[in-house]
C-alpha cells in the first residue's frame, strides 16, 4: 500500500504539492486525474522515489521510499517523457533494465515484444510517438515489480494499442496483484479502467473514491407526475440536483438505486426512468456538493 | 562494497562508456605507434639512445587524462542534464551513492584498461629495443598518473553534481581541480619570496612542487622532472583524490534530480564559480602589484608607468569575464544584471589577496640554527660541484652519490650555522641558486637550505670551504669512484648497442681492477680539480669515451668514462671495431681534406675534421682570415700539411698507446653525414709533430706566414 502523508513539494517559488494525503491500496488500478500543474507528474515522481518532498513522507508498506533500493525494486515509472540510450534498440534497453532491476524477465519481454509486434533490432530513435511508449510499456511490464507507475501513459496510443495496454494493464492487476497508478487529464480515458480515482487540483487531491461506487451510487432519474409538484416531493431521496421542464423534472441522486426505485414508484409517477451517469457527469456533481467548479478543475477535458 | 557499487549498473555503465573507453584506448596506441615507428627508423649508429624518462611516460599519460576525464565524466553523466533522463535514472532501484561509486568505477575502469594498455605496450616496445628502463620508476609513473585519474574524475564529478548544465559542470570541475593550488601556490609566493631561508619550489612542497597533486600539475611541471618516486607526495596526492572523491559523492548524494537542466544547484554556487572567474584577471594583477610594491624594482616586477594601465585593463577584463560567465551559463541577461551585485566580492578577495600574504611575509620568522644542533647534512645541488646534469634530466652518477650522503664534519656545520645567521634577510635568493644543502638538526627540522648567490658571488670561499670539507670524507670519494652495478646499458659513439655492451663489459672488468687515483682519471665529470689524469696523451688522441646508464632504486642516473691507456683491452675492442667499419671512409675523408690542401675545394671535401680530440673544422675560416688566403693552405700551414698527408698513408692500428683516431663531417645538400672515427697508427717521421700538438691541445705552426694587415685587403690577387 501506498501512504502519501501530508506531502509538500516546491520547485523554487512554486508549490506543486501542499499537505496531500493520499492511500493507494494494493491491487487496484489507482488513476489520478487533474489539469495541467495539478500535481499529477510530482505526485508519482515522488512515489517512484525521484524527488524528494520538503515535507511529509511517502512509503509503501510502511517502508519510506526515497533513496530506499529495497522499496524502489518494486516500483518501475513511466514516465510522460520517455528515455532511452541514444541511437539505441529495444534489445539494448532490455540489457539496462535488466542490468538493474532484478527481477526483469526476458520471457516477458519477448511475449510483450510478439505482443505489441515491435521490431526490437531497430533503431528506437526511428519509432514514432506510439510506439516509444508503447516500447516504454513493454520494458515496465517486464520489471515484474509490484507497482506500476504510469505517467500519461495513453499518451500517443491509437485505440487499438490503447486496448491492448489496458487490457495488458488488468492482466498485471488480476493475474499477479500489482497495483498500477495511472495518471491523465482526461477523465474519459480512466474511465474504463480505474478501480478508484482521485482529483488532483493545486497540489492537492480534492476529491478520491472507488469508480464503481460512484457510477453505482449516482444516477439521474427523470420522472412526472400528472399534478403540480416540487422538490419537496422527493424529501426522503438524497438528490444532488432538481431541475424541472414542464412536469417532467431531473433528478441526480446519490443512494441505493433499487431503494430509490421502489421510492419513486410508490409515489405514481406518469414517467419514470433511471438513467446512467457518465463519470465526468458524476465528477461534476460531486465535485459541485464540494464547491469546485468542475469546469475549473478539468479545463481541458471541458473546453 | 555492494552500498558503493551496484554490479549490474556498473556492467550497464561500463558497457555506454565502451565507445569512449575504446577510443581512449586507441588513442594511447597511437602515441605508442608513433614512439614505435621511431625506433623502428631510427639509425643505431646515429641516433643515440638516452634513458627512458619518467615525464616521456608520464605528459601523453596526463595530457590524455586531461582530455577523456572529463569527456568521460560528462558522457556517464549526461544524464543529470536532461530532466527524462534524470528521472529515469533517480527512479531506477539503486542509491544516489551505488548511481555515484558504480558510474565512477565504470569510469576508473576505462581509464585503467587505457593507461594499462599504453603503459604495458610502452614497456615491452622499450624491453624489445633494449633501452635503458627502470621499471620501479615506470610503476611509480603509472600509480601517480592512477591517482591523477581518480583526481581528475572527482574534481569533474563535483562539478556535475552540483551543476545541470555541461558547460556549467565542466567550468565548475576546472576550478575544483585548480583553484586550490593555484591560490595556494599564489599565497607562498607572495608570502615567501622574500625569505632567504627556503626556496618555496622544494621547501613547501605540498603547494608549489609538481610532484604534490599531481592532477593540478601542470604539463610543463610535469615534464621538468616531477618527482614522481616521491611516496609521501603520492600519499597526499592519493589522500586529495580520495577526499575530492568522497566530495563527490556527498554532492551527489545531496543534488536532487530536479536539478537537471538548472545550471546551478543554488545561487551560492553560481556566483562561487562566477567569481572565481572574475578573479582570474585580478590574481595574477595582485601577484604582480604585491611584488612590486614590496620590493621594488626587480626582474620580477612591472615598471611604475604600466601599473596604471594594468590595473585598469585587470578590473575591466575581470568584470567581463564575470558576466560573461553568468551570461553563458545562465543564458539570461536578466541574471546577469541580477548577478552584478555580488561582483565587488572580486574586489574584496582580490584586495585580500594583496594584503593579507604581505603582511603575513613580513612576519614570518627565519629559521636559525646553531652548529651543535645540526646532526648532519646533505648536498643536494650538484651544479657548485660542476657535476654535469645528465641528458634528459636524468642524474648523473656523482650527483646521486651525493645527495644520499649525509656529512656529520663540525666545518661544515658551522659554515651552515653562519649561513643562518647573516644571510636571513637576502632578497635576490631567486635570481641564483648556486647550491643547497639539506640539514637534519633531529627534532628541530629538516630542511632544504638553498645557498644565495650572495654567500656564493661575495663570500665564495666559504662555499669553497664548506665542499672542502665534504670531500675530506673517504667514504664519499670511495663510493664516488666505484663502478655502478646493478642493470647498465652501455653507449658508445660509433658502436651498435650490442657492441657497446661488449666494450663496456670489457671497460667494467679493467676499471674495477685499478686504483682509486686510475679511477678518477677515467670519470668524466664531478669534482673540479679531480681530472688532472685527463690529460693523458691516449685520451687527447683517440677522444673515446663510454657512457653508462643505470638506476638506483626509482632513480636514474648516468655517468661518462674514459677510455684510454688504463684500459688498453676495452679500447682495442672499440678501436678494432671502429677500424673495421669506418677505417676505409676516414682515410678517403683524410685523402680528399689533404687533396684540398693541395688544390682547393672539391666537392668531396669533408665539412670538417677532427684528428683525435681535436677539431680541425674551422681550420678554413681562420686560415682565410689572413693573407694566406692567397695561398694554397698546403703552403699556408705546411705542418698540418706534412702530418695529414703521412697519417692518410698510415696503417690502421688499434693500440691505444699508438694512434690517432680521425673522423670527419660531410655536408650534403640538407643534412650533415658523420664519418664514425678509425684508429690510424702515429706516423713514425711527425711522431713528435703529433705528440707535441696533442700535448699542448691547439693547433700551433711555426711556418705559418704572419697574419695579414688592413691594407692587404686592397690588394687585388689576380692583378700581378
Amino acid at each position: 500500500m501506498i501512504t502519501a502523508t501530508n506531502i509538500t513539494k516546491r520547485f523554487g517559488d512554486s508549490v506543486a504539492l501542499d499537505g496531500l494525503n493520499c492511500n493507494i491500496p494494493e491491487g487496484c488500478v489507482y488513476g489520478l486525474v487533474g489539469s495541467n500543474g495539478a500535481g499529477k507528474s510530482t505526485l508519482l515522481r515522488l512515489i517512484a522515489g525521484i524527488y524528494k518532498p520538503e515535507c511529509g513522507s511517502i512509503a509503501i508498506d510502511g517502508q519510506p521510499v526515497y533513496n530506499n533500493p529495497e522499496v524502489k525494486k518494486r516500483i518501475v515509472f513511466v514516465p510522460d517523457e520517455l528515455f532511452f540510450l541514444p541511437k539505441t534498440n529495444l534489445l539494448r534497453m532490455e540489457k539496462l533494465y535488466a542490468s538493474v532491476y532484478e527481477k526483469f524477465s526476458h520471457e516477458r519481454f519477448m511475449t510483450l515484444l510478439s505482443d505489441f509486434s515491435l521490431n526490437p533490432n531497430a533503431n528506437l530513435s526511428t519509432f514514432s510517438k506510439g510506439m516509444r511508449r508503447q516500447a516504454a510499456t513493454i520494458l515496465a511490464l517486464s520489471c515484474d515489480t509490484d507497482y506500476i507507475l504510469f505517467d500519461e501513459t495513453f499518451d500517443g496510443l491509437d485505440p487499438v494499442m490503447r486496448n491492448l495496454v489496458k487490457n495488458l494493464i488488468y492482466n498485471e492487476v488480476m493475474d499477479r496483484g500489482a497495483t498500477a497508478v495511472i495518471t491523465s487529464h482526461s477523465l474519459r480515458e480512466l474511465e474504463d479502467t480505474c478501480d478508484q480515482l482521485a482529483l488532483l487540483h493545486k497540489g492537492g487531491i480534492i476529491f478520491e473514491s472507488d469508480v464503481e461506487h460512484l457510477k453505482t451510487s449516482l444516477f439521474k432519474v427523470q420522472v412526472a407526475f400528472s399534478d403540480e409538484y416540487d422538490r419537496s416531493r422527493f424529501a426522503g431521496i438524497e438528490s444532488l440536483s432538481f431541475t424541472k421542464h414542464g412536469s417532467v423534472s431531473s433528478l441526480i441522486v446519490r443512494g441505493d438505486r433499487d431503494e430509490t426505485e421502489a421510492k419513486i414508484k410508490a409515489m405514481n409517477p406518469v414517467l419514470f426512468e433511471v438513467l446512467p451517469l457518465s463519470l465526468e457527469e458524476v465528477f461534476v456533481y460531486e465535485m459541485g456538493q464540494l464547491g469546485y467548479e468542475f469546469s475549473e478543475v478539468l479545463k481541458q477535458e471541458v473546453n | 562494497m555492494k552500498r558503493l557499487i551496484h554490479k549490474g549498473f556498473f556492467r550497464e555503465m561500463v558497457r555506454q562508456l565502451r565507445t569512449k573507453g575504446l577510443v581512449s584506448v586507441f588513442i594511447l596506441a597511437g602515441i605508442n605507434l608513433i614512439t614505435f615507428a621511431s625506433f623502428v627508423t631510427r639509425d643505431p649508429l646515429r641516433d643515440s639512445f638516452t634513458h627512458v624518462s619518467a615525464s616521456e611516460m608520464a605528459a601523453p599519460m596526463l595530457f590524455f587524462l586531461y582530455i577523456m576525464l572529463p569527456i568521460m565524466v560528462f558522457g556517464a553523466y549526461r544524464w543529470m542534464n536532461k530532466r527524462a533522463q534524470s528521472d529515469f535514472y533517480h527512479a531506477i532501484p539503486l542509491t544516489r551513492t551505488q548511481l555515484y561509486g558504480s558510474t565512477s568505477a565504470a569510469i576508473l575502469l576505462w581509464i585503467v584498461i587505457a593507461l594499462v594498455s599504453f603503459a604495458g605496450f610502452r614497456a615491452i616496445l622499450y624491453a624489445a629495443f633494449d633501452l635503458p628502463f627502470n621499471y620501479l620508476l615506470y610503476l611509480c609513473v603509472f600509480l601517480n598518473m592512477l591517482i591523477a585519474a581518480v583526481e581528475i574524475l572527482a574534481a569533474f564529478s563535483i562539478g556535475s553534481a552540483l551543476t545541470g548544465t555541461k558547460f556549467v559542470a565542466f567550468f565548475s570541475g576546472l576550478v575544483v581541480l585548480f583553484l586550490p593550488r593555484a591560490a595556494l601556490s599564489a599565497f607562498w609566493i607572495m608570502v615567501e619570496i622574500d625569505s632567504a631561508f627556503a626556496v618555496p619550489f622544494s621547501a613547501l612542497p605540498f603547494f608549489m612542487n609538481p610532484a604534490f597533486n599531481i592532477a593540478a600539475t601542470p604539463i610543463h611541471s610535469i615534464v621538468y622532472r616531477a618527482d614522481f618516486a616521491n611516496v609521501p607526495a603520492m600519499l597526499y596526492s592519493l589522500l586529495y583524490a580520495c577526499a575530492l572523491l568522497v566530495l563527490g559523492g556527498l554532492a551527489f548524494h545531496k543534488r536532487r534530480s530536479e536539478a537537471a537542466e538548472i545550471p546551478y544547484a543554488s545561487r551560492l554556487l553560481q556566483t562561487t564559480v562566477g567569481v572565481c572567474f572574475g578573479l582570474l584577471p585580478l590574481a595574477g594583477l595582485t601577484v604582480l602589484l604585491n611584488v612590486r610594491y614590496r620590493y621594488g624594482y626587480s626582474s620580477y616586477s612591472v615598471p611604475y608607468e604600466l601599473l596604471t594601465p594594468l590595473a585598469v585593463t585587470s578590473v575591466l577584463f575581470s568584470f567581463a569575464f564575470f558576466c560573461l560567465y553568468e551570461l553563458i551559463s545562465s543564458r539570461k541577461m536578466k541574471a546577469v544584471a541580477r548577478a552584478m551585485k555580488f561582483y565587488p566580492a572580486c574586489l574584496v578577495i582580490a584586495a585580500f589577496l594583496l594584503f593579507v600574504p604581505a603582511w603575513i611575509g613580513t612576519r614570518r620568522a627565519q629559521p636559525k640554527v646553531t652548529a651543535g644542533e645540526i646532526r648532519s647534512y646533505r648536498i643536494n645541488n650538484e651544479s657548485t660541484l660542476t657535476v654535469p646534469y645528465g641528458r634528459n634530466g636524468d642524474d648523473s652518477y656523482a650527483k646521486l652519490v651525493l645527495s644520499q650522503h649525509s656529512f656529520t664534519d663540525e666545518t661544515g656545520k658551522r659554515l651552515i650555522e653562519d649561513f643562518s645567521k647573516t644571510e636571513s634577510l637576502d632578497r635576490d635568493f631567486l635570481s641564483l641558486t648556486a647550491g643547497s644543502v639539506t640539514v637534519n638538526a633531529g627534532g628541530l627540522f629538516r630542511k632544504v637550505i638553498h645557498v644565495p648567490d650572495k654567500w656564493y658571488g661575495e663570500d665564495v670561499s666559504n662555499l669553497w670551504r664548506l665542499y672542502e670539507a665534504c670531500l675530506s670524507d673517504p667514504s664519499l670519494i670511495e663510493e664516488l669512484y666505484a663502478f655502478p652495478g646493478g642493470c647498465v646499458w652501455y653507449e658508445c659513439s660509433g658502436l651498435l648497442p650490442e657492441e657497446a655492451n661488449e666494450v663496456g663489459r670489457i671497460f667494467a672488468e679493467e676499471y674495477n681492477a685499478l686504483s682509486l687515483s686510475q679511477r678518477k682519471a677515467l670519470q668524466k665529470g664531478g669534482i673540479p680539480g679531480m681530472f688532472k689524469e685527463s690529460d693523458r696523451i691516449s685520451t687527447r688522441a683517440t677522444g673515446l669515451s663510454i657512457k653508462l646508464y643505470s638506476c638506483k632504486g626509482t632513480t636514474n642516473y648516468e655517468a661518462t668514462y674514459l677510455i684510454n691507456d688504463l684500459t688498453p683491452k676495452a679500447a682495442e675492442k672499440y678501436l678494432s671495431i671502429l677500424n673495421a667499419r669506418n677505417g676505409e671512409r676516414s682515410r678517403k675523408a683524410l685523402k680528399a681534406f689533404v687533396k684540398w690542401m693541395e688544390t682547393g675545394r672539391e666537392s668531396d671535401t669533408p665539412d670538417a675534421l677532427w684528428i683525435g680530440s681535436f677539431s680541425i673544422d674551422d681550420w678554413t675560416a681562420w686560415h682565410y682570415d689572413d693573407r694566406e688566403l692567397f695561398d694554397t693552405p698546403k703552403d699556408a700551414s705546411p705542418k698540418l700539411y706534412r702530418i695529414l698527408k703521412v697519417l692518410s698513408d698510415a696503417p690502421l692500428s688499434a693500440d691505444v698507446n699508438n694512434c690517432i683516431t680521425v673522423s670527419a663531417r660531410d655536408y650534403h645538400i640538407r643534412y650533415y653525414d658523420f664519418i664514425f672515427p678509425a684508429g690510424f697508427e702515429i706516423p713514425k717521421d711527425c711522431r713528435e709533430d703529433v705528440l707535441r700538438w696533442i700535448r699542448e691541445g691547439e693547433w700551433w705552426d711555426e711556418d705559418r706566414v704572419p697574419a695579414a694587415t688592413e691594407d692587404d685587403w686592397d690588394v687585388d690577387p689576380d692583378v700581378p
